[in-house]
């Protein structure tokens, strides 16, 4: 565990960085760079530092994602807008606040001591090379090419010509998990189980040990939420994944009888495979107590000489919902006569979709979808005809497997 | 706590990696469709397939490809996530480029998490109503709402309005809603 007080410093370092990144993207007047154009897009008052020399350097910043033994070489523009010479002398800069430094002996450049000549151009090439036994982690370092300096606003005086290097150093996991999250409606009393495929692609035995988080998570539905705990938890895994193989790890979760809101929590699979951090073998899971009806919806219809009885039943769902399940959407009706359950099918069947296109309907981050069929609710109706339906009181009974329904009752004397 | 500092780093790469202007693509190769090849030669196919970019962690296990008038509409799906990914690409100059999209394959857990973020907004609470979709947007559309990311959009639609919140799944928040 972190406790706050490291946190703090951790929180403070990332901010400095940001500050440094910002700051050194204020100070060259250019925003954020893109692969088509950095140059930037405003000329610099180059009076207003003083008399530190600037030239301008492309790109100004670089992330880069190495593994451990890799290497990778950046190409960087320098340019010499002023009257006079400048000499270029690239050196790495440690960052006071930088958490994991990148080590002045990973990189090396082509170029070490030069004179940039008015109005001319020259590249440097940066390589950087990890060493075998590199941590993971994000790895930071700042190239200065001159010796200028400027003092910044928040105190800390920053190189006038400098290079923002980032370096995530990585390793790729062997160990493949789906699905990483467990969203479901469950009913209380019931019991579930869910398979979560663990696939092993590498060449070594990883081992694996899924244990329940007990630690506090942070809940964020509206419904009163239960922390799922071991008692409703059971868990079949193997011991091993051996290389180039799948396997299963089973969760069976036991939903208490009384359960309402949702049952919430974590489970980690404890893989010691290193390419993993440890949140990324979590398997949230956040199950809705849904307490479907036992008892079926009935609607009463006083019939009394009537010539034609017709039940509109329409099941409607949303759109993200039907998609997998677009087939199986039902009311599931029971026409019951006084003189009992009517074998019969509906007369009509109709299925309506909901189909928009114009952004007039869209907020405005969906309107890259314009011009793009986009469907929305999807319901089924079944149209159910009883020509001269015998006097009495006829019942509806609907038990649905969807997320609403409606009832449309026409009676024709 | 160290799921927060991790979030952190995240966001701190995925800043870096916008402001070196070097995002990643993944190849999903599955131009299964034969059809596809009669329409695209094999650079052009290339070139789309560093644009299509399935939800984090999965592949795309079918790609189909048309050809209408100037466009060409891909339509993308996995076994492993409801809905379908569709991009119109038009030639500009020569050179292949997204027109839009609209990408609704994802696991419906994430749509539900979407949903429940967006439900913890008051506004949108109080005025969602109708159906709901949960559409992945882009880092170069959400740059222009909030920063270079992927984010979704969980669309509440009725016959009145569209309500609307952006949604930063990292962390856990709404960053922008729309009611029109």
């Amino acid at each position: 565990m972190v406790n706050s007080i490291q946190l703090g410093d951790i929180m403070k370092k990332v901010l400095a960085l940001i500050l440094i990144i910002l700051g050194i993207n204020m100070v060259f007047g250019g925003g954020f760079v893109s692969k088509i154009d950095i140059s930037p897009k405003h000329s610099i008052s180059y009076d207003d530092y003083g008399n530190v020399t600037k030239i301008s350097i492309i790109p100004k910043f670089k992330y880069i994602r190495l593994q451990p033994g890799d290497s990778e070489t950046i190409t960087v523009k320098l340019k010499n807008k002023n009257d006079k010479d400048v000499k270029i002398t690239p050196k790495v800069i440690t960052l006071p606040y930088s958490e994991n430094e990148i080590d002045e002996s990973w990189i090396s450049f082509d170029k070490t001591n030069f004179i940039l000549k008015p109005n001319s151009s020259e590249t440097v090439k940066i390589t950087i090379k990890v060493p075998k036994d590199a941590e993971k982690g994000l790895y930071s370092g700042m190239i200065a090419f001159t010796d200028d300096k400027i003092q910044m606003p928040y105190g800390m005086p920053m190189y006038a010509n400098s290079f923002m290097l980032s370096l995530e150093v990585w390793i790729p996991p062997s160990v493949y998990i789906y699905p990483k999250y467990i969203y479901d409606d469950v009913e209380p009393g019931k019991t579930i189980t869910y398979n979560i495929t663990i696939k092993n692609i590498g060449n070594k035995t990883f081992s694996i040990n899924p244990k329940i988080n007990s630690q506090d998570l942070e809940y964020w539905d509206e419904k009163p939420g239960i922390l799922l705990s071991k008692d409703m938890i059971e868990i079949e895994s193997p011991k091993v994944i051996p290389p180039k193989s799948e396997k299963v790890v089973k969760i069976k979760i036991k939903v208490p009888d009384d359960a309402k809101g949702v049952i919430y929590g974590s489970i980690n699979l404890g893989i010691d495979d290193p390419g993993l951090d440890e949140y990324q073998q979590n398997i949230d899971i956040h199950l809705r107590v849904y307490n479907k009806p036992k008892e079926p919806f009935i609607r009463e219809i006083l019939i009394n000489n009537a010539s034609k009885l017709t039940i509109k039943i329409k099941a409607s769902s949303y759109s993200w919902r039907y998609s997998s399940k677009i087939k199986n959407i039902s009311a599931n009706v029971i026409i019951e006569s006084p003189k009992g359950i009517l074998n019969i099918k509906p007369k009509k069947i109709t299925e309506n979709f909901n189909v928009y296109v114009s952004n007039w309907k869209l907020p405005p981050w969906e309107t890259d979808s314009e011009g793009i069929y986009n469907i929305g609710a999807y319901s089924k109706t079944e149209e159910y005809i009883i020509k001269n339906p015998v006097n009495g009181v006829w019942k509806v009974k609907i038990l649905p497997n969807c997320e609403s329904f409606n009832v449309e009752i026409g009676i024709e004397q | 706590m160290k799921i927060k500092i991790k979030f952190i780093f995240i966001s701190l790469s995925i800043f870096l990696i916008f402001i070196s202007g070097c995002l990643n693509s993944e190849n999903p190769n599955a131009f299964n469709n034969s059809e596809s090849k009669k329409i695209l030669d094999n650079k052009d196919i290339n070139k789309l397939e560093e644009y299509l970019i399935p939800f984090d962690g999965y592949k795309y296990d079918n790609i189909n490809i048309s050809k209408i008038n100037n466009e060409i509409v891909v339509r993308a799906t996995s076994k492993d996530l409801d809905g379908e990914d569709t991009y119109v690409f038009i030639y500009k100059n020569g050179t292949l480029i997204l027109k839009s999209y609209s990408l609704e394959a994802l696991p419906r857990q994430v749509k539900e998490k979407c949903i429940n973020i967006a439900l913890k907004n008051e506004e949108i609470y109080k005025n969602a109503e109708g159906y709901v979709t949960v559409k992945r947007i882009l880092p170069q559309t959400s740059k222009k709402f909030y920063m270079p990311k992927v984010l979704f959009s969980v669309t509440w639609h009725s016959k009145d309005k569209v309500v609307s919140a952006l949604v930063d799944l990292d962390e856990e928040k709404v960053v922008k809603t729309y009611i029109g």
